[in-house]
């Protein structure tokens, strides 16, 4: 069964996950967001909805 | 065991140059419109399509990849001596396990989770033009599965969360999604596309995730269907482009080679997915297009399926082995007839088999 080392192992691999994910989630976010800010209005106007469109993963 | 100093070198200036690819494709769409004056359009998906690609992502690619295994199967391209009970078993689970567990999972994680992490930006970035939606969605769900990937292989102490995937003896359709479950539970890239997702780049999402699923299946697979590239002379040059863009069988299974003696192995890179372009770019790729003699781990001890599959919550009962309770992080590779057995310090360089 899981011993301490192994929880210790299962929480670095955790972590090492997550920042993997949220760096390039900040990147990409940041700069559609700044995208949008330096398009200007038309962006949200013709926002669309996917609702119903399945989860890709 | 510490990771050698070169690697970490190699990785950390991999890294930086990974923030400039992530933020590439946002840039140029952004140069794009403001040069050509353009305002977002409306995504071109229809309803219709939509619904298309959600089926074929939920059933076409699994009913693909069992097609895929009948062939393999018939055509005699499985190892028979090599797959016995313990490694059928290895595969049908892991296989089952993304379908019935993770995926309802990730349904969840996207349904309920997200709308809580990020409230009221549901479909924010849904004026994203279709195509460059599907340029954004390459480069942050591959380029993030290289990075996760690679990482198991450098960094000793997550080798063995991905040992599974290595430890076959032979290749084939079902090797894809052989893994532990928390290499699985944990891939990066699935949290930042279903995100990417949430966000409004679903119809994209749907693409990439059909196209890249066959390219990863197929660099899998037992058939050489890139071969005659290699064998005609007039198509060198398509398989030139090939082999550096996409991961081929050839590519992909030198790097699920027991050895690199040969020269045609190379278990040390060659981490891509969908896209071995990857390599290209950081100096992780080796091309030959010869196909490896030998596949997975020079010392595989074939511990149970159920370690395999849970470590480190279930452990092997093989003494000495990398998954049993007391076994070592990486274990030196076994000496082979005629050859040399790997120094620690060559295995520091890269963890793998």
């Amino acid at each position: 069964m899981l011993t301490l080392r192994d929880v210790w192992l299962l929480t670095k691999k955790i972590v090492v996950g997550i920042v993997i994910t949220v760096v390039p989630l900040i990147i990409l976010g940041g700069g559609l967001r700044l995208a949008q800010r330096a398009i200007g209005p038309h962006a949200d106007s013709k926002k669309i909805s996917s609702q119903g469109v399945p989860n890709a993963n | 065991m510490q990771t050698d100093a070169a690697v970490k070198k190699s990785i950390i200036r991999g890294v930086s140059w990974s923030v400039l690819l992530y933020a590439l494709p946002v840039t140029l769409m952004l140069l794009t419109f403001s040069l050509r004056g353009q305002h977002p359009w409306q995504n071109p998906l229809s309803a219709n399509q939509s619904r298309w690609l959600g089926s074929w992502n939920d059933w076409g690619i699994t009913g693909f990849m069992v097609v895929l295994g009948v062939f393999e199967f018939v055509l005699g391209l499985y190892d028979r001596d090599h797959w016995d009970g313990n490694e059928k078993l290895t595969d049908i689970v892991c296989f089952a396990f993304p379908r019935i567990i993770v995926r309802p999972f990730f349904t969840y994680f996207s349904l309920k989770v997200l709308p809580f992490i990020f409230p009221a930006t549901k479909n924010m970035f849904a004026w994203v033009p279709f195509w460059w939606g599907f340029f954004i969605i390459c480069i942050a769900d591959d380029l993030t599965q290289y990075w996760y990937h690679r990482l198991h292989h450098q960094l000793p102490w997550l080798w063995r969360f991905h040992r599974t995937h290595h430890s076959a003896p032979y290749m084939g359709m079902s090797m894809a999604s052989r893994q532990n479950a928390f290499y699985t539970i944990f891939f990066s890239q699935t949290y930042l596309t279903s995100s990417l997702v949430y966000f409004g780049l679903g119809p994209s999402a749907l693409i990439v995730h059909a196209v890249k699923s066959m390219i990863t299946t197929l660099a899998h697979s037992s058939i050489p269907w890139d071969k005659p590239f290699y064998q005609y002379r007039i198509l060198h040059p398509i398989a030139w482009v090939l082999e550096r863009v996409i991961s081929t069988p050839a590519t992909h299974h030198a790097h699920h080679a027991s050895s690199t003696d040969d020269g045609v192995g190379y278990y040390k890179g060659n981490f891509g997915n969908m896209f071995f372009l990857w390599d290209v770019m950081f100096g992780t790729a080796h091309i030959s297009r010869q196909y490896p003699a030998e596949y997975g781990i020079s010392h595989y001890e074939k511990d149970q399926w159920y370690s395999q599959f849970l470590w480190p919550v279930l452990k092997s009962k093989v003494e000495g082995s990398e998954l049993a309770a007391d076994g070592p992080m990486v274990r030196t590779d076994v000496a082979r007839a005629g050859g040399f057995s790997e120094s620690p310090a060559v295995m520091n360089e890269s963890v793998a088999a």
